[in-house]
């Protein structure tokens, strides 16, 4: 295996130096070498830009992952409220499984970011070289015979082959991260479709949440059921049960004065009334 | 002497500064040894470091050659055993300062 080391200083150079050899006035080869800096360029700006649009995916997955994790813990905490810890249990797994996945979608985030900024920095650096690579080959036109020119052109090409290598292969390590980014964002993407998370038009529910919605349901229709009993029998006043539990001063105040009272709860105040 | 910290550009240090980075090269150089990757990049990120605490950015604008690469934090176990084997005169990625203060001087200069 070639060492990073070997590969910087050769990659560049022994490319260019076949595309070189066809050219007999040596300051030709300044124009061919022009026409790669800013061909690699238009590759580092295309790379910023890819890196940038992976991460944008990155930011949208991690916040629907982000949803379905607060979900669960919902789901979570209305299955304990109704007793149900075995429910509970299974929200809060699942909520872990996902939080794995949130956990490495934000490492990879983190990872993507860094490597954006790179590049960013990368590509404004190449440009200022550039720059000063086409003042530099201006001048050795001008100045200098076909003969003269080749040292120049020697000094020229060193300075800035080192870091065409070096950009290029930051480039490569930028799209393989996006290539691995975009293989998890297929894996999230499938989890998705698959129904392991909610749908995202929210028509779909899990079982977590269906069986909690009919629990809901169940113990309002037990709520209906002690209300209208209650109304039967006289008002809950008359149940032993409640009228034997030592009554909170919260709770005196406002059957004292019920007028008082903002209707911040309908259904308890419906209770006193009847 | 120009150093290449890959993907971020390059700095220019003084011979005397080789003495001190030599020590944290020397710390990266046992970390590799012992086939402790974390290790080997917590070295690389303190020798990185050093190098840009002591060393003058060169300017964007500048185009020169390096004298010495030093890879990025991406860099594999694998590939800094090659980079070291490939450097093997130096024992290090940094040249001994002591014995290679003569030789590596006449590009540094100016």
């Amino acid at each position: 295996m070639a060492s990073i080391f070997e590969r910087i200083a050769l990659v560049f150079r022994s490319k260019a130096n076949k595309a070189l050899d066809k050219y007999e006035d040596p300051r030709e080869t300044l124009d061919y070498s022009y026409q790669k800096q800013l061909e690699l360029l238009q590759n580092v700006r295309r790379g910023v830009a890819d890196v940038a649009t992976s991460r944008k995916r990155v930011e949208l997955q991690a916040a629907k992952l982000n949803q379905e994790v607060q979900r669960f813990q919902s789901a979570a905490q209305r299955a304990l409220e109704s007793n149900r810890e075995d429910l509970a249990r299974e929200a809060l797994t699942r909520k872990a499984g996902l939080q794995v996945q949130l956990d490495e979608l934000q490492t990879q985030h983190a990872q993507l970011q860094g490597e954006e900024e790179k590049l960013v920095r990368a590509s404004s650096r190449l440009q200022a070289k550039v720059d000063a690579f086409r003042t530099r080959k201006e001048t050795i036109k001008a100045t200098y015979s076909a003969a003269e020119a080749q040292t120049r052109i020697n000094e020229a090409f060193t300075g800035i082959s080192e870091e065409m290598s070096d950009v290029g292969l930051a480039i490569q390590r930028a799209e393989d991260k996006t290539l691995q980014l975009q293989a998890r964002a297929s894996a999230v993407d499938e989890l998705l479709a698959s129904g392991a998370l909610e749908d995202p038009t929210g028509m779909v529910k899990d079982d977590i949440t269906r069986e909690l919605d009919s629990l809901a349901a169940d113990s309002q229709i037990e709520n209906e059921l002690a209300a209208m009993k209650a109304q039967l029998t006289g008002g809950p006043a008359a149940r032993p049960e409640l009228a034997a539990s030592p009554a909170e001063p919260a709770q005196q105040s406002q059957q004292v004065s019920p007028a008082e009272q903002p209707a911040v709860d309908q259904s308890r105040q419906e209770g006193y009334q009847g | 002497m120009i150093v290449r910290i890959m993907g971020q550009g390059q700095w220019v240090l003084e011979p005397e500064h080789l003495m001190d980075l030599n020590e944290l090269d020397r710390e990266l150089e046992e970390r590799v040894a012992a086939e402790d990757e974390e290790g080997m990049r917590a070295a690389l990120q303190r020798l990185i470091d050093g190098v840009k605490a002591v060393g003058v950015v060169v300017p964007d604008d500048v185009l020169a050659e390096s004298d010495l690469i030093l890879p990025d934090m991406d860099v594999t176990l694998d590939e800094m055993q090659a980079l070291l084997d490939s450097t093997s005169e130096y024992y290090g990625l940094i040249p001994d300062a002591d014995d290679d203060l003569h030789e590596l001087d006449p590009e540094s200069q100016h």
